[in-house]
């Protein structure tokens, strides 16, 4: 086990919901060079392999549930870019990863990799902030306009929050001990008791 | 129940049944067990009872979660255009584009599933009746031609095929919606009973029901080893429980009991062989799909059921010196009157309550809301005749609402937020009517063939002003009901619909009184050749609004019964 994976699993095991950020921050001060995914890429290269390792694990981080980064998210959008994605979405992928890298560059002064967890997530999220304003300001504008069906708009930051839940809820270890797994219900219930924190249904 | 010979008296048999989905799987069943000895053609592979290998799968177990790579999507590229059906769990249930080309003169999605049992495993299973005012609506308003049968010729059936294929339902005592033999209907959910109740308050007349699907939600002994449905809500990759109607969990397992079945799969029909003498169709013409040997077989009677498109190729590719533009065809209809509904169009809204309410189970239906224009006086509508029904349902959303949804950062509490269920939310999408033109067509390609060398259709169809001007009342109409009912972010929606996606095609070759302008009889009869009958979608006059696979179910049962009357008294 390397220091990293033992740092977040003493996270884990010892019940502390040390944020992402403080995790982070105290390999930040270990590992002043990031390093690779342990997984070897069949579409990224390696620095865009790392740059969605590190996307991954600051927007679904280690809580008292697993993170998806150990759950093998980033693999799996490397698996989904290279084979479901229609070339025009690839090209578009890898220009959302340099879009996310430059303005980690304009915000922090450094590349994505370089800047911190807490930086990381910021940038995601402001340009997830601005994808969201643009949509309303085009819903305003257009609205009755139908989405093209070759072309819709569905931004990187869409993209790449729909392929990382994807992995993450689809995975066997969410879908069957986080999320309330029930293969074979018996039959339909339309109005149950539901207490607030109870888990949804995986299926 | 599976040979292959080639002496004339081996190939006899009393009836042959053009494909196995729903109608084929109807009229064997009927012809069958009134006794005559009947082949069973079924162009695709065999599918037993029980040979769903996806059943049980979860995404965990496919590497992509169920997608499937663009490699995949081209073999399927015409099947892929719903949206849902190119997955890991269904693609085997749909055709392969390459090998089974057709021609667009405008866009027609043509979904297709060729192995035993058809459609019907894949079939969305909501069965609603027409009523009297869509057998009569065009006679009415003059589209089209009349039907040559009115809402009694069929009730009897609809009761027949009702309570041997399930159909689960709440009576709402409507004229535009006939209730039926319902098995108990599957609950609303909190959220839905709300919506219904304010329905009622606010808008006189419109009733939101339990969606009536074919679904045993407490079997009888007529449904023999059919079990109750379990609310797995995977019934499009084929029901181990047998607990939705199929015809490889209900009808060919009847047909089969009875020892007068044989089921012959990979048996593409080509055409049907004609005698002048007798004026009668005497057999089909095959080709094995897998070793594409040609055969003849021979019947005294002929059941198509091949599809409404099938059927219909069949007939335009049986060209005689008697029937130089295909059998039947006399009054040029043949492949005219080309219908489907058209869809993908409501509204949509949140609902800020019942937080502390969710359900258990995945229902396998929804909410049905049965047409409420021009039925009367007072519903009558300036900016288009017929009609539409809705369909949809009240669920909480889950953790997808976390691409565009949440309006929440990224990061930890995101994640855990995503673990529970999120606001409930109401969708709403319209069934229209589509009108009998007849320039919406399909007609023979010779140029392309497919690969075994036949020759393919074209399509050239398209919805017109009067579906158009419907789409918008379906918006309209939708968001009114969630308003007055409290939702709030109420949005509409028209995410296009084109032909041949609603996969209710229909109307190649219609029903009527004068063979002047149209292809069949009152009984499903071929006009010219009395012993051809087509009752699938081909049959249909106009299309109501209503998924129409009940009155296929209907009509093929119905038409089983008067041909074995006819043979007896041997006037076929």
């Amino acid at each position: 086990m390397d220091r990293r994976e033992a740092i977040k699993r003493t996270a884990l095991f010892t019940g502390y919901a040390l944020s992402s950020s403080v995790i982070a921050g105290v390999m930040q001060g270990c590992q002043p060079e990031p390093t690779g995914p342990d997984w070897t890429p069949q579409f990224f290269t390696e620095e865009q392999a790392s740059q969605v390792n590190a996307m991954v694990d600051v927007m679904l981080p280690p809580t008292a549930t697993p993170g998806a980064v150990e759950l093998g998210v980033p693999a799996f959008i490397d698996l989904m870019v290279k084979d479901w994605y229609q070339a025009k979405d690839q090209t578009h992928f890898l220009a959302g990863l340099e879009m996310v890298n430059q303005r980690a560059q304009t915000d922090h002064g450094k590349s994505f990799l370089k800047s911190s967890s807490e930086q990381q997530l910021a940038v995601m999220n402001a340009i997830d902030e601005d994808t969201r304003a643009k949509l309303k300001e085009q819903a305003i504008n257009q609205s009755g306009e139908e989405e093209n069906e070759d072309t819709p708009y569905w931004p990187f930051m869409h993209k790449f929050k729909n392929l990382a839940l994807l992995g993450y809820f689809s995975s066997k270890k969410i879908g069957t001990e986080v999320l309330n797994y029930d293969p074979i219900p018996g039959g339909y219930e339309g109005c149950i008791p539901y207490e607030e924190g109870g888990a949804a249904w995986a299926l | 129940m599976y040979f292959n010979s080639q002496g004339k008296e081996e190939n006899t048999y009393d009836a042959i049944v053009v494909g196995s989905g729903i109608s084929g799987g109807w009229a064997a069943k009927e012809l069958c067990e009134k006794g005559l000895k009947t082949l069973v053609l079924e162009r695709g592979r065999m599918v037993q009872h029980g040979d769903y290998p996806t059943a049980a799968m979860d995404p965990w177990d496919y590497d992509m979660k169920d997608y499937v790579s663009q490699e995949e999507i081209k073999k399927q590229f015409k099947q892929n255009r719903t949206g849902y059906t190119v997955r890991e769990t269904t693609k085997h249930w749909f055709v392969n584009d390459l090998e089974n080309p057709y021609t667009e003169v405008k866009r027609f999605d043509w979904m297709r599933g060729y192995h035993v049992g058809g459609r019907s495993i894949m079939w969305g299973r909501h069965s609603y009746r027409l009523s009297e005012m869509d057998f009569e609506a065009n006679a009415k308003d003059g589209f089209g031609v009349d039907w040559p049968i009115r809402y009694n010729d069929v009730a009897p059936w609809y009761d027949y095929v009702e309570r041997f294929a399930g159909i689960s339902g709440r009576k709402e005592g409507l004229a535009q919606l006939p209730d039926g033999q319902f098995l108990p209907p599957f609950e609303l959910n909190c959220v839905e009973e709300h919506l219904r109740e304010k329905i009622a308050e606010n808008f006189n007349g419109r009733v939101m029901t339990s969606g009536r699907v074919a679904h045993l939600t407490e079997p009888q002994p007529i449904h023999g080893n059919r079990g109750k449905c379990l609310a797995r809500n995977r019934c499009i990759r084929g029901c181990p429980y047998g607990a939705y109607f199929s015809s490889n969990a209900a009808t060919l397992p009847a047909a089969d009991a009875t020892g007068n079945m044989t089921l012959r799969p990979f048996s593409i029909v080509n055409s049907i062989i004609y005698d002048k003498e007798t004026k009668r169709a005497i057999g089909v013409r095959i080709i094995d799909a897998e070793t594409n040997e040609t055969s003849e077989y021979f019947a005294k009677i002929i059941f198509l059921c091949a599809s409404a498109l099938g059927s219909t190729f069949i007939l335009m590719n049986s060209k005689s010196d008697e029937f130089p533009d295909g059998m039947g065809n006399a009054s040029g209809e043949l492949g005219h009157n080309l219908m489907d509904h058209h869809f993908r169009c409501g509204a949509r809204g949140l609902y800020d309550g019942f937080n502390d309410k969710y359900y258990k189970g995945r229902r396998p239906g929804g909410i049905y809301l049965p047409r409420f224009r021009n039925i009367d006086k007072t519903s009558e509508r300036k900016d288009f005749v017929r009609g539409y029904g809705y369909q949809g349902g009240a669920s909480r959303s889950n953790w997808m609402r976390g691409v565009k949804e949440l309006e929440m950062t990224m990061g930890a509490e995101y994640k855990d937020a995503l673990v529970q269920p999120g606001p409930w939310e109401f969708g709403m999408g319209g069934f229209g009517e589509c009108l009998p033109y007849h320039e919406n067509k399909t007609f023979l390609n010779e140029e392309v063939r497919d690969k075994w060398g036949q020759p393919t259709l074209t399509m050239d169809c398209e919805f017109k002003e009067n579906e158009m001007a419907m789409r918008k009342d379906m918006q309209d109409a939708a968001a009114e009901m969630l308003e007055a009912a409290g939702f709030k972010d109420v949005e509409t929606f028209d995410a296009k619909s084109y032909p041949g996606l609603g996969i209710h095609e229909m109307g190649t070759a219609r029903m009527g009184r004068d063979p002047k302008t149209s292809v069949l009889n009152k009984w499903n009869q071929l006009h010219e050749v009395p012993n051809v009958f087509v009752t699938d979608g081909a049959c249909m006059t106009s299309a109501g609004c209503q998924n129409p696979s009940l009155t296929y179910m209907a009509l093929t049962a119905r038409a089983a019964d008067y041909a074995v009357k006819e043979l007896k008294k041997m006037n076929l």
